[in-house]
């Protein structure tokens, strides 16, 4: 018997009413009137077996269900979560559906998941949909072919395709239900129905295939291309059993064919791509996935997770994410690996906690993956977190006992918490399994040295040195080893190697042990002169010192050219951070910003309502609306109602607030629920002058504010009067040293993340040569905000070129004040010809500033002015021509 | 700065050591050579060597003269002045020295076109009765040009803006491209703006009274087809103040190869120029017809004053006239002569007249092949020289081109003293033809002559005997 069980509460019987006429209009025979059952005919019985026999058991939770002490409701919910444990769990049958906005109880439903593990229906947001999603899952199985009995007796006699296509569609039922032996019965009478059953023989195969049988399989795929030659699934199903048996030459070929014969088969270009992806070729994997997400298939949830794949294997982090984030809105129970993937990839870009978020979903969904847990222990890794690393990675560990990557790892987090013993026997782990593995004994060496057992130490440097002759950081290592050994000559020697191959050993060491008298202090000893002054002198900076986790190949070290300019960058000044004497800081984080934003017409309409709504409606800034130099005037409003401020004073916005209460009230912190998280104190970085930049971005992004823009989470604030540094932010040179320090930082990918913008060295300048760049960046804020300059009108090229040519200037005042030396070795000047310019302040241009500045710019376009030659020829400087490197 | 001296062993067509010597104080140079004679190779020798310092992806190997196996190089000496020290660089497998801040500098302001540049201007005005240079500007004369604002050559900002495209719904990489494309076309209008004065003032020079006007609309990304669209740049020429309706009639070859290079001049003359200026043209006047060719020569004098210039020719007659036009003072001349061996060309050059004396070498070397080039080439010089100084009557060819040694060695043979017996004496004719015919012939190394010691050091004797006969006259 084939019914649909409804479990609900009394209170929210119109709308479970509503239900019950949706699903009997469909045909479905609905379980629901638990009133009729006579109390006294053991109610609790009848029930129970009402439930159990129930093909489906659909669970109304709603506000009212939570505010019942008792009801027959959790009685329901105690057979239905017994009877799930009994039932295959690849099949729905539990249906939670939600009536209004309320939790889902977190019973035990076994195997560590609760009820809200289970995928749930809105009915509140959606009625049709949702009915409709409800209905797809519940049709299906209740679905028999109807078949004419007499019509099967027959059969002996006459072909009869209609009774052949029903066991056909009966067979495809099976098939999807998973039930494959059935679905071949079917399939075999619909074939003695009719021998030339193309489709038959190939859904057959199909089934076959599922069960494992490819011969079968093979058989019948033939067979089916043998009746009909032109039938392109035949061939699509016959490429899918040779995928399956990794024959990837033969599956390409009968792909292609499918795809000949049918040029929009979605799910044909979908497997090749797989098949592609198989075989390394991801462009072609992606083109292939890019297809079938066109020709919009049923399993587009599928493609998008496959190109994410692609993508991120191609090292496309970013549309690896979006694709991932794609697939998991379309069918967000899809599978544990599209988190997984996801969550890998948000762990390759640096985003750890996105990262964690979707591992844990992952593991939720299928516990046993050891990739999983290795990848959240990389998560935990990077936040620093080493104690959530260790947990995960000795998970994966059990679960995968043979992957050199994971002791590593674990090698790497215990050594960073100074358990070195452990570390040891994580790295000699790795090494046993993977004994070429340079990183791994250089690590164990770094271990051993941390354990003061020095012999073994230089053992292990010497090993990795062995195996990777060019291999920095062991030389470095080995070096500081030496040291404490005593052994001027040898450390020496391997000092100088790692110098010469660009380290900053004197970071590292000033880093390591403060500097050389408090070392020679701790250590009793007197280093030789000349190793004393290859380790003094320089400022502090910071390079790791094991390697970066995540790769245990011993492949990611930079270029010595690349090491040694960042090198040079840092030693230009302070970073901002100390140079302001202030950390940067983020936006407003409202919490509802659809609650406490307004456009310009909602702002007028509130101050109309009640002028003082003026007071506290405030000019507001989204990162998008930055604009390098000016910020792209907005039409945002923000309502800043501040902790403790008297609501009752502003009836209009109170009101306006009011709307959206439900909303206000969850969001987290201790405000009321009208207030932002914030103080009336904490607007002065607001309304001063500051350098404001977007939370994320691709290239250099800084503009000045005067006009006390208030902005939310997605910018940053660096309060700040020194308007010349925006110049320098958005220097070429800066966004060269900010991509390569957030690459060290995040990974390998480049989008900078603003909260290391404060490590941004601010090299030693003069006041006379601050002011210059200022009044540089004075002209660029005015230009950026003339319509010609960016009209893309071709008609004013010319003032699109000034623009790009006073920021090119920009770039060259950067480069002189970062690399004076090699600059002026080639004998290029910026700062000393443009001050003998004695160019004006933006203000002190009377009358028409545009033509002022053409004017300028004409002069210093000039052919044969030196700021020209010398910008022409930049790329003649060897640290410029590295950070303008056309790749 | 000026080059001083070149030196180019085994790369590309050069097989041995060469040396040009452009004196102290860096002379212009002119090379005649024969097709597969090397003088591409020193064209592209020069290229590559100023642009190796700023692109080390590009390796000497990869034009090292394949059938050597002993490494070669190339190095350039240089001088700021005569009284300055010389310094040599040099750029080869195991040596870089390029990565200099002076040959970067040079690479960057160079002027570098070879015919095979002007090509394009066969096809562009095929299309339709507008003339389109967009891929002519775009691709090549102005390709290495350098635009101020990204620091890069147009050839690399067009390159930026190349297919793939995003996918349509790829908003910010969308958004990114056009970006680009902007950048792309203001730089563009602006240097066509730039151009154009200067264009139109050394057209005059041709003796084109023109105004030259470049329509470019900019390139346009459509977001629909996924193409980047508008890929024209129409050129509009006035002429006596009449606007021309149907330009590829005015815009013949010709003159669309002279527009051409005054297009390739004007963008270098607005660009700023470094200290070591150098200007290469390989054959690019071989497109013009003789009228447009000395203006050329005018220009370059005009506004290449303080430029180091490598003409290259093939074409003998034009490289005689060119000879007559410049002065020894500021220019060198060289003749770069091909043979083939059994296995490969050899090229040969030529300078002044160490000919006679590089075949001793040679065969000194036991390398008669070389040897023989060396003999012929001497051969052909003194018998030139001969007819040239004494105005015999050479025998008239259309194409100067096909003049062959022959030519000049008939009418020499045929001079005869007062007495009617021949001026060279029978006995030497009798050698130099016995050589001629197995040696000196210029076609015998077209097939494969197996050359003996003795005859080749017989013949050496018979040119030096006729060399000194016809310089003590």
């Amino acid at each position: 018997m084939n019914k649909v069980f409804i479990s609900y509460v009394r209170e929210n019987i119109e709308i479970v009413d509503r239900l019950y006429q949706e699903l009997t209009a469909h045909g479905i025979e609905v379980w629901l009137d638990r009133e009729n059952i006579d109390p006294g005919s053991r109610w609790e019985q009848a029930i129970r077996r009402a439930i159990q026999q129930g093909a489906f058991f659909i669970a109304c939770f709603s506000e009212e269900y939570h505010n019942r002490g008792q009801t027959y409701m959790n009685q329901e919910l105690t057979f239905a979560i017994d009877e799930l444990h009994q039932r295959s769990p690849d099949q729905i049958w539990f249906i939670p559906v939600k009536l209004n906005e309320c939790e889902i109880p977190d019973r035990d439903i076994g195997g560590g998941k609760t009820l809200q593990a289970l995928q749930y229906v809105n009915l509140y947001e959606n009625w049709d949909d949702s009915i409709q999603r409800i209905l797809k899952v519940i049709q299906p199985g209740l679905s028999e072919p109807v078949i004419n009995a007499n019509a099967v007796e027959q059969s002996e006699t006459q072909v009869q395709p209609q009774e052949a296509n029903a066991y056909f569609d009966q067979g495809n039922v099976y098939q999807s239900k998973g039930d494959y032996d059935h679905a071949i019965e079917a399939f075999n009478t619909a074939i003695e129905l009719k021998p030339d059953f193309a489709e038959a023989y190939t859904n057959r195969g199909l089934a076959h295939q599922n069960k494992g049988d490819f011969d079968l399989a093979f058989k019948d795929h033939a067979k089916a291309i043998d009746l009909n030659p032109d039938y392109a699934e035949a061939y699509f199903n016959r490429g899918g059993a040779h995928k399956s048996k990794n024959n990837y030459v033969h599956a390409l070929v009968n792909f292609n064919t499918a795809i000949e014969l049918k040029p929009d088969f979605a799910g044909a270009y979908n497997h090749r791509g797989v098949v592609y992806l198989d075989r390394g070729d991801d462009d072609c994997a992606i083109a292939d996935f890019t297809r079938a997400i066109d020709l919009n298939p049923d399993f587009i949830a599928e493609a998008y997770t496959n190109r994410g794949l692609a993508y991120h294997k191609k090292g496309e982090i970013d549309n690896a994410l979006k694709d991932y984030t794609k697939a998991i809105d379309l069918n967000p129970n899809f599978v544990a690996e599209v988190y997984y993937n996801r969550g890998s990839a948000y762990g390759n870009k640096g985003d750890f906690d996105r990262a964690i978020g979707d591992l844990n979903k992952a593991i939720e969904l299928k516990p046993d993956d050891a990739k999983a847990y290795s990848n959240r222990g990389v998560a935990y890794h990077g936040k620093g977190d080493f104690d959530h690393a260790i947990t995960d990675y000795t998970k994966a560990a059990k679960l995968n006992p043979d992957s050199t990557e994971i002791y590593y790892n674990r090698g790497v987090a215990y050594g960073a918490k100074g358990d070195f013993d452990r570390a040891i026997i994580d790295y000699t782990k790795a090494i046993q399994l993977n004994p070429d593995s340079p990183i791994a004994y250089n690590n164990r060496g770094v271990a051993y040295h941390g354990k003061g057992d020095f012999d073994r130490a230089i053992t292990n440097y010497t090993k990795a040195i062995n195996l990777n002759p060019v291999f920095v950081n062991a030389y470095c290592n080995r070096g500081e080893t030496w040291l404490h050994l005593e052994e001027w000559d040898k450390a020496r020697a391997d000092l100088s190697v790692a110098r010469k191959m660009g380290i900053d050993i004197v970071a590292l060491f000033h880093n390591e042990y403060k500097n050389v008298e408090a070392y020679e202090r701790a250590n009793r000893v007197k280093l030789p002169e000349d190793i004393a002054a290859m380790l003094t002198q320089r400022r502090r900076s910071r390079f790791p010192k094991t390697e970066k986790f995540l790769s245990a190949d011993g492949t990611p070290l930079e270029s010595p050219d690349i090491l040694n300019l960042l090198a040079k960058l840092r030693n230009a000044g302070p970073p901002l951070s100390q140079y302001l004497q202030t950390r940067p800081t983020f936006g407003l984080k409202t919490g509802a910003s659809g609650a406490f934003v307004v456009d310009s017409a909602t702002r007028d309409q509130l101050i109309a309502d009640h002028p003082a709504s003026a007071d506290i409606l405030k000019p507001f800034l989204h990162g998008r609306d930055i604009r390098r130099w000016g910020v792209e005037s907005p039409d945002s409003w923000l309502i800043f109602v501040h902790r403790r401020i008297e609501i009752d004073r502003y009836p209009a916005i109170r009101k306006h607030l009011e709307q959206y209460r439900s909303v206000l009230s969850k969001r987290a912190g201790k405000q009321k629920w009208y207030e932002l998280p914030t103080t009336k104190k904490g607007t002065e970085r607001f309304t001063q002058t500051k350098l404001i930049c977007p939370n994320n971005y691709n290239h250099q992004t800084f503009a000045v504010d005067t006009d006390g823009f208030y902005c939310g989470d997605t910018c940053y604030l660096i309060p700040t009067e020194e308007t010349w540094l925006c110049g320098l932010l958005n220097s070429r040179a800066v966004e060269w040293f900010y991509s390569q320090v957030s690459k060290q930082l995040t990974g390998d990918y480049l989008r900078a993340r603003s909260r290391h913008i404060q490590e941004i060295p601010i090299p030693e300048l003069t006041s006379t040569q601050k002011s210059l760049i200022g009044k540089i960046v004075d002209y660029l804020i005015f230009l950026q905000g003339q319509p010609t300059t960016r009209s893309g009108d071709l008609a004013h090229a010319r003032d699109a070129v000034m623009l790009g040519y006073f920021e090119r200037i920009i770039d060259g005042l950067a480069y002189e004040s970062y690399l004076r030396e090699e600059l002026h070795q080639g004998e290029k000047q910026f700062f000393n010809p443009l001050l003998d310019e004695r160019l004006p302040q933006l203000e002190e241009i009377r009358g028409d500033k545009m033509a002022a500045l053409q004017e300028i710019f004409e002069r210093l376009y000039e052919r044969m002015h030196p700021i020209r030659r010398n910008l022409f020829f930049l790329n003649s400087v060897k640290p410029i021509r590295i950070i303008e490197d056309r790749t | 700065m000026r080059i001083t001296e070149i030196e180019i062993k085994n790369f590309k067509a050069f097989y041995g050591t060469y040396r040009i010597d452009l004196r102290k104080t860096g002379k212009n140079l002119l090379v005649y050579g024969e097709n597969g004679s090397g003088k591409s190779s020193l064209y592209f020798a020069l290229k590559l060597f100023l642009e190796s310092g700023d692109n080390p992806s590009h390796r000497f190997e990869n034009d090292q003269n394949i059938f050597i196996g002993d490494p070669g190089y190339i190095k350039l000496c240089l001088r700021a002045d005569r009284r300055s020290n010389q310094m040599t660089y040099e750029w080869s497998e195991s040596v870089r020295e390029t990565d200099d801040e002076l040959i970067i500098e040079a690479s960057r302001a160079k002027g570098f076109l070879d015919y095979k540049d002007l090509l394009e201007t066969h096809y562009v005005h095929r299309e339709s009765n507008t003339v389109n240079v967009f891929n002519l500007l775009v691709e090549t004369l102005l390709a290495n040009t350098v635009n101020p604002r990204t620091n890069r050559t147009l050839a690399q900002d067009w390159a930026v803006i190349q297919p793939p495209y995003p996918r349509r719904n790829a908003t910010s990489q969308i958004a990114d491209l056009e970006s680009w494309i902007e950048i792309f076309n203001t730089e563009l209008a602006n240097r066509l703006a730039e151009l154009q004065p200067k264009v139109s003032e050394i057209l005059g020079k041709f003796g084109h009274n023109v105004a030259l006007n470049f329509d470019f609309p900019g390139v346009k990304y459509n977001r629909e087809d996924r193409t980047l669209d508008n890929q024209g740049i129409f050129l509009t020429v006035e002429l006596f103040d009449r606007n021309i309706p149907e330009h590829h009639r005015f815009l013949n070859e010709a003159r669309l190869s002279a527009i051409a290079i005054a297009i390739y001049f004007s963008s270098i003359l607005i660009q700023p120029e470094g200290a070591l200026k150098i200007l290469a043209l390989d054959d690019v006047l071989i497109g013009l017809d003789m009228s447009n060719r000395l203006p050329v020569l005018d220009m370059l004098a005009e506004y290449f004053s303080d430029y180091q210039i490598f003409l290259t020719t093939y074409d003998k007659a034009w490289y005689e006239i060119v000879r007559q036009r410049t002065s020894d003072a500021d220019w060198e001349y060289t003749e770069f002569y091909t043979s083939e061996s059994n296995e490969h060309e050899i090229p040969i050059h030529v300078q002044d007249k160490p000919y006679l004396e590089k075949a001793k070498v040679y065969f000194n070397d036991n390398d008669y092949k070389a040897c023989v080039i060396y003999l012929r080439t001497a051969f052909e010089a003194a018998i030139k020289k001969f007819c040239d100084r004494k105005n015999l009557r050479v025998r008239y060819r259309e194409n100067p081109k096909e003049l062959q040694s022959n030519d000049f060695w008939e009418p020499i043979k045929k001079m005869e003293l007062d007495d009617g017996t021949p001026f060279l004496g029978q006995e030497l004719i009798d050698e130099i033809e016995l050589y001629r015919s197995i040696i000196l012939n210029p076609l015998s190394h077209a097939r494969i002559v197996p050359v003996v010691k003795k005859e080749v050091s017989e013949a050496i004797e018979a040119v030096e005997k006729l060399e000194d006969k016809l310089a003590g006259n």
